[in-house]
Formats: C-alpha cells, structure tokens, sequence
C-alpha cells in the first residue's frame, strides 16, 4: 500500500510540471500569450482611418453620422 | 502606546489609526495619479489640412421630388473636411473605468463649419470584456443637427480573439426640418489563425427613416493581416457597401506597416475605391456613371520617450470627379 502510495506521489511529481508547462504552454494559456506578432500593435488595421472619404464616397450615408474613428 | 489600553483609550487610537489609513492611502492615491498609476491621463490634440489644388465646390443641385419639397445641401462630392481640429482626452479613474472627452471642429466649406462633441465611457465587467456608452452631438448650423447614443461591447482575449458588437441610434434634424433617425449596429470579430496570422470581419448595418421615406445599408469588410519576420505586417482588405438607393461599392485595400526603430512605425496604405450607381439623381451630379478613386498615405507613429506620440499623416487623393488633393495631418498624444 504504502509502496504504490509512493509511486503515486513520485508519479504526480513528475507529471505535475508536465501538466502545467502543457496547460500554461500548450493547448490553453501558451494560445494566448502576450508576447506573440499576432498580437503586435502594427497588426491592428482599420479600413475606416480615412473618415473624410467615407463620408463622401458612398453618397454621404455611410460615415455621414460622423461615427467614423479618428 | 497606542491602543486599546492605552493614554489615549479606545477611541483616540481608533482614530489615529483611521487617520494613517487615509495618509496612506492619500499617498498611495497621489502616487497612483501619472502614467503608470490608476489615473492615468492621455491628451491628444490633432489637426488636419486638406490642399484641394485647383478644385472648388461646384454649385447645389435641387432635385425634386413628387410631394416632399427637397433641396440636396450639396452636390454628390461635398464635405470633405478642408481643416479639422481635434482635441481629445482620456481619463482613467481605476483599473476598470475609462472617460474619453473629444472635440472636433471641422471647416467643410466657407460657409459650413462642423461642431462635433463626443464623451465615451468604458468599463471592465470581466478580465476579457468591457462594456461602452457614447453620447455625442453634432452640429452643423444653418444645416443640421443630431446626436447619437451607442451601447455596445468589446471582447479581447489577449489579442488573440476580439470581438466588438455596437448598436447605435442616431438622430438629426435638417435646417428644413426633415427629421432622419438611423439606427446602426456593428459587429466585428477578429479571430488569430496562428501567432502570425489574423483574420478580422465586420458588418455595419444603416436603417434610416425621416420625411424622404426609409432606406438601408450594408457594410461588410473583410481584413487578413500577416505578420513577417522583419517586423511587419501585411494587411489586405476589402469593403464592401450596398445601400438601397442603388449605391454598390468596393474597395480593396493594401496596407504594408514596418518598424522602423522600436519606437517608430510607418504604415504605408494603397486604396481603391470604385461605385456603380442606379440613381438617377445621383447620376446628374456625378461624372460618368461611378466614382472612381485612388488613395495613398503614409502614416508615421514616433513614440518619444514615455509620454509623448507624435503623428504625421500624408495622403495623396486623386479620383475621376475631378478631385485632386493632399492631406496633412499632425497630431501629438501626449500622457500626463
């Protein structure tokens, strides 16, 4: 009893850091890192910087509430 | 001693410990208030000269209609913003709540000058979303006026996935009284394939109604976005718009963005922009049968130091309208 106790702990000992590098790393807190390009400020687009054209160019409806981002 | 038992008894401790609290906490609180703290302040002051070279506003065009006396205020091609000044500020009161207070004067022709008033709050519900109210008034004397509210909802999962669902209710009243209400909701999402890659679509919707009677439109933009391994990133986009007065347009977009230093990045930006129309009132007041533009603009961000940005924007316009012009744009974003 006492022997599988051990193997048990030594078991969780070793898989423990395994699990959690999986799970900061891996399929769940690794998918979200800060330090990834994808999350690097110049991947932000938006098409609508321009808010004078978007007012004009769709015969003034879309933009012409002047809720284009400046 | 202090304390319970102590020369000054219960009470007199009570309050001296009351009063290290509040030193305390004053300190921390004075502490909190800068760029790092909970109080954060960012101020951001904007202006934007527009050169039209040898192009000038052609004269109004009144169109009539069966049984509504109606008087376009301008031609199809108006109201591009020869001069706009912005001032806009942005309060942080704690680690959840955002104030942003913006002004935004406009000089649309000699003789229409725009007022535009914004205020926006945001707070944090969640580590990962945020909720947001906007109330803002326009005024356009002599032309219009309205105002519009929004409600909507910001979703971030550490960049990785962002959502951002709006609806908003925009009011106005013409100078001839004509009333238009619009009701506009917005969805975008922007989902990351891989730590490299992003695709982000959104959809802006227009239900107007007012004393001309009621007509829609429909945006839908499509961004996919690549990061490089020389610090940049490819943006190719296109929008798509479709209105019910026979408007249909597409613009395809390409926009390249590099680091230049850490602390300063150029976007550089190609537009096209093409329309067919079915309007025949529209097509009175334009040149052949669609609009037709070519855009290109050079964005320069600098982050000096921590607390100063400085923006420069140039822009090159050219269409088949006849509309030539170049625009320049200096803003500075400072962090008090």
């Amino acid at each position: 009893m006492m022997r599988m106790l051990r193997a048990l702990l030594a078991g969780l000992r070793l898989a423990g850091p395994v699990l959690l590098f999986a799970v900061m790393c891996g399929c769940g807190g690794g998918r979200y890192m800060l330090d990834e390009p994808v999350n690097d400020p110049i991947m932000t687009v938006d098409d609508r910087q321009d808010d004078d054209l978007c007012n004009v160019e769709d015969a003034g409806v879309s933009g012409a509430s002047g809720e284009c981002p400046t | 001693m202090i304390g319970r038992n102590g020369r000054f008894g219960r009470s007199a401790g009570t309050v001296l410990s009351a009063a290290v609290c509040i030193a305390a906490c004053w300190v921390h609180g004075v502490s909190a208030i800068g760029s790092t703290g909970w109080f954060a302040t960012r101020v951001k002051f904007e202006y934007q000269y527009t050169d039209y070279n040898e192009y000038r506003y052609p004269d109004p065009i009144p169109p009539s209609y069966p049984d509504v006396e109606y008087t376009r205020p301008d031609p199809y091609i108006a109201d591009f913003p020869e001069t706009r000044t912005l001032v806009r500020v942005t309060q942080a009161f704690g680690p959840t709540n955002v104030l942003q207070l913006r002004y935004q004067y406009s000089d649309l022709t000699d003789t229409k000058r725009q007022n535009l008033y914004y205020v926006r709050f945001a707070r944090d519900v969640t580590q990962v979303t945020s909720l947001y109210a906007v109330y803002q008034v326009t005024e356009l004397p002599d032309w219009f006026s309205g105002y519009m509210v929004t409600l909507g909802a910001h979703h971030d999962r550490s960049g990785w996935i962002l959502g951002d669902w709006s609806a908003s209710y925009f009011r106005n009243r013409a100078a001839d009284g004509n009333l238009v209400e619009t009701l506009i909701p917005s969805f975008q999402l922007r989902y990351s394939i891989d730590g490299m890659t992003a695709l982000t679509g959104r959809w802006e919707a227009y239900w107007a109604r007012g004393g001309n009677g009621k007509s829609t439109a429909n945006v839908w933009s499509l961004f996919l976005s690549r990061y490089l391994p020389t610090q940049t990133a490819v943006h190719v986009a296109c929008r798509l718009y479709d209105n019910s007065g026979g408007v249909r347009s597409w613009a395809p977009m390409l926009e390249v963005a590099q680091y230049i230093r850490w602390n300063l990045t150029l976007r550089m930006t190609y537009r096209y922009y093409t329309n067919e129309i079915e309007d025949p009132e529209i097509k009175t007041a334009i040149e052949g049968d669609g609009v037709r533009s070519h855009s290109v603009r050079g964005y320069l961000e600098w982050q000096i130091g921590s607390d100063l940005k400085i923006h420069i924007k140039l822009r090159r316009y050219v269409s088949n309208q006849h509309v030539e012009m170049n625009t320049y744009l200096l803003g500075f974003e400072y962090m008090l």
